[in-house]
């Protein structure tokens, strides 16, 4: 079973709602020990979404450059 | 042929016998070599101003290199800020000559009026920012929301400018994994506005989470292209928001104001996209540590609360041992108090118990010695008296038990007969001739044989 991919956003915002839980005192130590392991891996996961990736460039200039010649070419 | 040419250059001097100043745009300036004459059209461009699109009207202009000494020295008195750029407006003045070689009619350009293309960029800008306003194009991208984490960029530059390099350069040591879909667009020139648009909407249309519009620094006309209607709608229909780096030093474009965000260089403009995304990785380290440190806190203060348990627990615990202790120093005094009362009780009641039991036994055997000593007495007393009662029936029984003695009636003469097997005979009934008899008399016996039985008549 895979889970759907959680965005970075969301991610932050689950991590960022646990450290609110945790400022309350009402949390019990077995849900404590949960809740540190699911914020170790959303901040796994956050960290793979920013620098797991790698630096990639993408050229669009090609068909880019048709459809400027195409549409230049019609007045003359 | 040279007549003609002299007849149309004469009419030429009558018609403008002096230089004249004409309104128009730049097209198709050709440089020339350095220092040398420069030729380029000067236009009236289509009604929507797009240079791409057929002119109005044109007029080719001469610029020698005398002249292009003066014009050069104008521009850079008015501040360097504006240049002669195709799709650059302008204000010229010059002579109207016909060249006889080339068989038309020239501007030979001999000056120009900076103030105008300043002004005229001037005033399109607020004509444009105006329309744009109305249509409420122009707070469009600023009211986008930006992406918390862009890392999928747009960058729509001239490819291989010091716009792009500068970009790149800054994403690429950021170390974040930055994906780039780069649209290499012309900057400058009549098809820039039309090539930057179309730039821009092929980026967005790659998903990206932010588009980077970005252009080194240059002059005024340089970036005019940026002031261009064609410019100002592609960034403001765009969904995605577009940060603008385009190399002013002063003035802001339309591109800039309908961006979502402007930066005043392209390095700068890459740096905030880095800085936002640093900004939520440390958010989410931060956030991360915070969790952390909860943990820790919560794991020392259950801890402290465990402690705090034990020790209450060990105070009570002992606390309750001494009570428990004292209690049952309590209990036992006063149960040896009362063990010893009670035994003491039990003792005396034992006692009396005791002393019931034999005073009662006693008396009983007094009871009995008296009722014994009583039926002795009467005992003696009547004795004597049933002695000889019982005397009397003893003589009373043994003279009825003589009288049926049967040796007295066999002294008197009867006899017992009885057969051979000891029966009395009584009748004659059983006997049978031959049956031998036994007859007792008083002094013995008589055995005899029966002859003949006769039935009592």
């Amino acid at each position: 079973m895979t889970e759907p991919e959680l965005g970075y956003a969301e991610a932050l915002a689950e991590l960022e709602g646990i450290l609110d839980e945790l400022d309350g005192d009402e949390v019990d130590v077995d849900v404590l020990g949960a809740r540190v392991r699911r914020a170790s891996e959303l901040l796994r996961l956050c960290r793979e979404r920013i620098a797991g990736a790698r630096f990639e460039v993408e050229q669009v200039v090609a068909e880019l450059e048709a459809e400027v010649e195409a549409a230049s070419g019609e007045d003359e | 042929m040279p007549e003609l040419g002299e007849a149309v250059a004469a009419s030429l001097r009558v018609a403008f016998p002096d230089e004249v100043w004409v309104r128009g745009v730049i097209r198709n300036l050709n440089p020339g070599r350095r220092g040398g004459t420069v030729w380029f059209d000067l236009v009236e461009p289509a009604q929507d101003g797009d240079l791409s699109r057929p002119v109005q009207a044109s007029v080719p202009v001469v610029l020698f290199d005398m002249a292009r000494r003066r014009v050069n020295a104008r521009l850079t008195d008015a501040g360097g800020s504006v240049r002669m750029t195709d799709g650059t407006e302008v204000r010229l003045r010059g002579r109207i000559t016909y060249w006889d070689r080339g068989g038309r009619l020239q501007i030979q350009m001999s000056d120009i009026d900076p103030s105008f293309t300043l002004g005229r960029l001037a005033a399109d800008r607020e004509r444009l920012l105006r329309a744009l306003a109305a249509e409420g194009l122009l707070d469009r991208q600023a009211g986008l929301r930006r992406p918390e984490v862009p890392l999928r960029l747009g960058l729509v530059t001239s490819a291989g400018s010091a716009a792009e390099h500068d970009v790149l350069d800054e994403l690429r040591r950021s170390g974040l994994g930055f994906a780039v879909v780069k649209a290499d667009v012309r900057v400058q020139g009549t098809r820039a506005a039309r090539s930057v648009a179309w730039g821009l909407r092929a980026v967005a249309a790659r998903g990206v989470d932010l588009v980077l519009l970005v252009r080194g620094g240059g002059a005024t006309t340089d970036l005019a292209v940026f002031d261009s209607e064609a410019i100002a709608r592609a960034v403001a229909g765009l969904d995605v928001p577009v940060l603008t780096g385009i190399g002013h030093d002063i003035d802001r474009s339309v591109a800039d104001d309908v961006a979502h965000a402007a930066y005043k260089t392209p390095t700068a403009c890459a740096q905030a996209v880095v800085a936002d995304v640093r900004a939520v990785e440390q958010r989410t380290v931060e956030a991360w540590l915070g969790v952390a440190a909860a943990a820790r806190r919560h794991g020392r203060r259950q801890a402290e609360r465990l402690r705090a348990c034990g020790r209450s627990v060990a105070v009570a615990t002992r606390q309750g041992l001494a009570a428990a202790d004292r209690d049952l120093a309590a209990r036992g005094d006063r149960l040896g108090r009362s063990a010893s009362g009670a035994l003491a009780r039990s003792t005396a009641l034992l006692d009396r118990a005791t002393g019931h039991v034999e005073s009662g036994g006693r008396a009983h055997l007094r009871t009995h010695e008296a009722a014994m000593a009583a039926a002795t007495a009467r005992l003696v007393q009547r004795a004597p008296r049933v002695a000889a009662a019982a005397g009397r029936r003893l003589d009373a029984v043994e003279t009825q038990v003589r009288a049926y003695d049967p040796s007295r009636t066999l002294a008197r003469g009867w006899s017992i007969t009885r057969d051979a097997r000891g029966r009395v005979v009584r009748s004659p009934v059983a006997l049978r001739p031959g049956d031998t008899l036994v007859t007792t008399v008083a002094e013995g016996e008589v055995r005899s044989t029966v002859d003949t039985v006769e039935d009592e008549p």
